[in-house]
């Protein structure tokens, strides 16, 4: 909400400087977001009379004029339409400079002299109307500078009204707080004197049908105006606060929603057929034309003011175009009306109509401030274009609002505070913002909060008041004391920094993507429909369509991170993700969640150096991370097993992973299809893994065995078998059959080719063979090694190459 | 962001209002409370000198080298 400084200065005396008021205005809960100066662009321009006027001898549309500034006389040649004698006027002398950039200088018009020029409130910047001259108050000072007689400097200060304070949508509001704040007293308008003509109540009526959507109306009537321009000070005032200015009339009641905060409408009372207001809901299907000229279908419920046969308005929102004031208007209808905040929001909403007024309705006025606007507003309707005031105004209030009592203590206060603020300092803070205050016997108050205070309901409501007013920053600084419970962290937790750290050290990076993903990401991971991650948690209401499911996969996020990243040239990469993945439960509202990590790596082992070869990373290099990183986390009986069947990995290139007998998860090469969706070359490896269930697995007790003492024999085995036959498969069987001699087991060959045959692998195997209490005999080890190889053959058909 | 006052906003806070209490079951004659909340990525951007939020979702590795 902007507000003028010098505007301001009328409700409430302010010996701060702008900048000063600023600060005491967001301190107490009033944000200034922006203050500007507001500076006339013209110099050197003064306020002159207007003696006399001629014609110009050699033209037909210019004058001589003499005008004085009180010392002397001036010979001024101008062309204006609208000069009167009498008149003060904005007289430019030579060297006065206009926003234009125009400088004064006297010149000659047809012949004659002219020493300065008289100006029009377009020429000085001050508005758009460039008809005539600018005519002036008639109590400006002669001669005195023209920007300190108006007065033009001005300061505006831009509030961000929260919006529980709906009473400073307005100066008067802004004015009590500043009021409140610097110790001074509020200057309220002055009331009208009453003029006992006629009586509003025999010429007009109001009939409210539906007293819930608006528990009052107020009509005022005003007489035989005459529509024209507002005064200067008034249009000015308008356009410093953003309000258009449209005629005096309009004006007045623009005017006074910025002084009061009551938002009013002027309706041509001649053409409200019979001459009087009906409040009641649209009917079914009804078409509204509002005074911006856009004809609007009307929703259910929305309020509607009409005269006895039709609508006129679109209660608290906008008028009708078929009852504005025109600038043949004579006679005005006011209204001055309490909405329900609620009813004018929803019509609002409804049709995507938001207005000034509107706005202030919906926040909420004061249904006891109706009577007194429109006194305000008839008064300089009255001012501004002559008329005359029956005497009223009609006031139909069928739902009154009753005041609001609340109980305040002021042990409470304090406590809740922090402070030890007095009684009377309290009982005197409230007064201050016209808050009765009446004593109870023990600690504290019943405070009536006055009704343009939608904001106070509660105790607690009136104690933000008091620390309000009292001022933040005098709170005494404190620290709380007591004991801390000190926990530790869980198994989960600890295994997920342990495992962090070790994924950092083998040269991984952490990334953090949304909870939220788009379906297009899930669709490029080809899942079919029965799979549970393709039947994603949907979100109600998601900010747009990319984040309105909740991710069942990592997977996405890490593609993506890929894809921008190779955008952005970085093509070798190793990160990773530990995060939570969502699954919907049947019947419950919140989903299943499933705490996950998973990793991708793309591109090269390692950056390129002179001293090691260039190297692509591949499936095992995965393997290789999960098997280390299994051993750091104390995962014993890890196992790989073939065929994931992920539909977004290489059908051959991936396995599932288990430890202590659970599926962990899997991981493989990417498909190349997906590669291609993410516009990524297939070198891109992926791992998803559960993370609860790694947590499960992992020890973080280590035992210590004891060290061989007796020397090892080392035998290697190549052995061939058929392709399909896993490497994994054939080392378990090794295992089994070592009975307790065999110390390690290293497969450090695979191989397919000539004179391999067809179908066929080669895999070597070293083992070390030892034994605990003594030393193996070449008998033992030969004997143990043949029965290895028997068992190979029968389980797997494996020949000795 | 930047309203160009010489002022950011980095952390709001204040007593936790009575209703919230009974609305979970404390009673606020009882007890009373006070909570505060920031932005740890915006902290982080004042600290450090980020100057756009969105980086740190990008996961660009030229950004997690840096730290």
């Amino acid at each position: 909400m902007k507000i003028s400084f010098q505007w301001l200065k009328e409700y409430v005396d302010v010996h701060l400087t702008p900048k000063e008021l600023a600060e005491v205005l967001t301190h107490s809960g009033l944000e200034v977001e922006n203050l500007s100066e507001a500076n006339p662009s013209f110099q050197g321009v003064i306020v002159a009379g207007l003696r006399s006027f001629r014609s110009h001898p050699q033209s037909d549309h210019l004058f001589l004029c003499t005008v004085h500034d009180g010392r002397k006389d001036y010979s001024i040649v101008c062309g204006a339409p609208n000069l009167k004698a009498g008149e003060k006027v904005a007289l430019a002398l030579e060297g006065a400079t206009l926003p234009s950039g125009i400088k004064i200088e006297k010149s000659y018009f047809q012949g004659v002299l002219s020493e300065g020029m008289l100006c029009s409130e377009k020429e000085l910047g001050l508005s758009d109307d460039a008809v005539g001259i600018m005519l002036l108050d008639p109590t400006l000072p002669l001669g005195s500078s023209l920007d300190t007689a108006l007065p033009l400097k001005d300061w505006i200060l831009e509030i961000n009204v929260t919006p529980n304070r709906s009473d400073c949508l307005c100066l008067l509001g802004i004015a009590r707080e500043v009021a409140a704040l610097t110790g001074q007293s509020l200057r309220y308008p002055p009331e009208r004197v009453e003029e006992k003509t006629s009586v509003t109540e025999s010429q007009t009526s109001v009939k409210i049908e539906r007293a819930d959507l608006c528990p009052r109306y107020v009509a005022q009537l005003i007489l035989g105006v005459h529509i024209a321009s507002s005064p200067f000070g008034v249009r000015r005032r308008l356009a410093a606060l953003g309000i258009r200015s449209i005629n005096n009339v309009v004006d007045a009641t623009n005017y006074v929603m910025l002084e009061m905060g009551q938002p009013l409408h002027a309706f041509d009372f001649d053409r409200l057929e019979e001459k009087r207001i009906v409040v009641r809901t649209a009917g079914p299907r009804e078409i509204f034309t509002t005074l911006d000229g856009v004809a609007r279908p009307m929703p259910e419920e929305a309020l509607m003011i009409c005269d006895g046969k039709r609508p006129v308005a679109l209660a608290g929102i906008m008028g009708g175009l078929n009852s504005e004031v025109s600038p043949e208007t004579k006679n005005i209808l006011l209204e001055s009306a309490y909405f329900d905040p609620m009813g004018i929001r929803r019509t609002s909403k409804r049709i995507g109509l938001s207005t000034e007024a509107s706005l202030r309705f919906e926040r909420g006025i004061d249904p006891n401030g109706c009577v007194r606007a429109a006194d305000r507003a008839a008064s300089l309707m009255v001012e501004f274009g002559g008329g005359s005031l029956p005497h009223g105004p009609v006031d139909n209030y069928p739902r009154p609002i009753p005041p609001c009592k609340i109980r305040l203590r002021v042990s409470r206060v304090n406590q809740i505070l922090g402070t030890a603020i007095l009684d009377q300092e309290i009982r005197r803070t409230l007064e201050k913002l016209e808050l009765g205050t009446e004593l109870k016997e023990e600690d504290g108050f019943q405070v009536t909060p006055p009704t343009f205070r939608v904001d106070l309901r509660r105790e607690i409501d009136l104690i933000e008041e008091v620390a309000r007013l009292h001022g933040f920053h005098r709170i005494p600084v404190t620290l709380p004391s007591g004991t801390l419970s000190g926990e530790k962290k869980t198994k989960i937790q600890r295994v997920a920094q342990q495992a962090k750290r070790l994924l950092n050290s083998f040269g991984f990076w952490e990334v953090i993507n949304y909870s939220f993903i788009s379906p297009k990401m899930l669709q490029n991971l080809k899942l079919p429909m029965p799979d549970p991650r393709a039947r994603a948690l949907r979100i109600h209401n998601p900010l747009n369509e990319d984040q309105s499911i909740m991710r069942p996969t990592l997977i996405p996020g890490l593609l993506q991170v890929a894809c921008t990243n190779a955008h952005r040239q970085n093509f070798n990469l190793k990160i990773f993700e530990m995060g939570k993945v969502f699954f919907p439960r049947e019947g419950q509202e919140l989903p299943e969640e499933i705490a996950i990590l998973s990793g991708l790596i793309m591109g090269l082992r390692r950056e390129e150096s002179w001293s090691t070869p260039k190297e692509e990373s591949d499936f095992f290099d995965l393997k290789g991370f999960w098997e280390v990183l299994g051993e750091g986390l104390g995962i014993e009986n890890c196992r790989f097993l073939p065929a994931a069947e992920e539909p977004f990995l290489h059908p051959g290139k991936s396995c599932r992973v288990e430890a202590g007998g659970k599926i962990l998860g899997i991981m493989g090469e990417i498909h190349p299809e997906v590669a291609e969706s993410y516009e990524l070359k297939p070198n891109v490896f992926l791992f998803e893994l559960d993370f609860q269930k790694i947590a499960e697995e992992a020890s973080e007790h280590r035992t210590f065995r004891p060290l061989a003492r007796y020397p090892a024999v080392t035998r290697d085995l190549s052995l061939i078998v058929e392709d399909r036959i896993a490497a994994g498969d054939l080392l378990q069987t090794l295992w089994d059959a070592n009975k307790g001699l065999i110390n390690e087991i290293n497969l450090f060959d695979l191989y397919r080719g000539t004179p391999i045959p067809q179908g066929k692998k080669s895999l070597a195997f070293r083992l070390k063979y030892q034994g605990e209490d003594r030393t193996l005999t070449d008998q033992e080890v030969n004997e143990l090694h043949q029965g290895i190889i028997n068992l190979v053959r029968e389980r797997h058909g494996a020949t000795l190459r | 962001m930047c309203k160009k006052s010489g002022w950011l906003e980095i952390l709001g806070s204040g007593m936790i209002d009575p209703e919230v209490f009974r609305f979970v079951g404390y009673d606020p004659e009882t007890y009373t409370g006070f909570a505060f909340g920031l932005g740890v990525e915006r902290i982080a951007m004042l600290r450090v000198g980020i100057s756009d939020i969105r980086i740190f979702f990008e996961n660009n590795l030229q950004f997690l080298s840096q730290f």
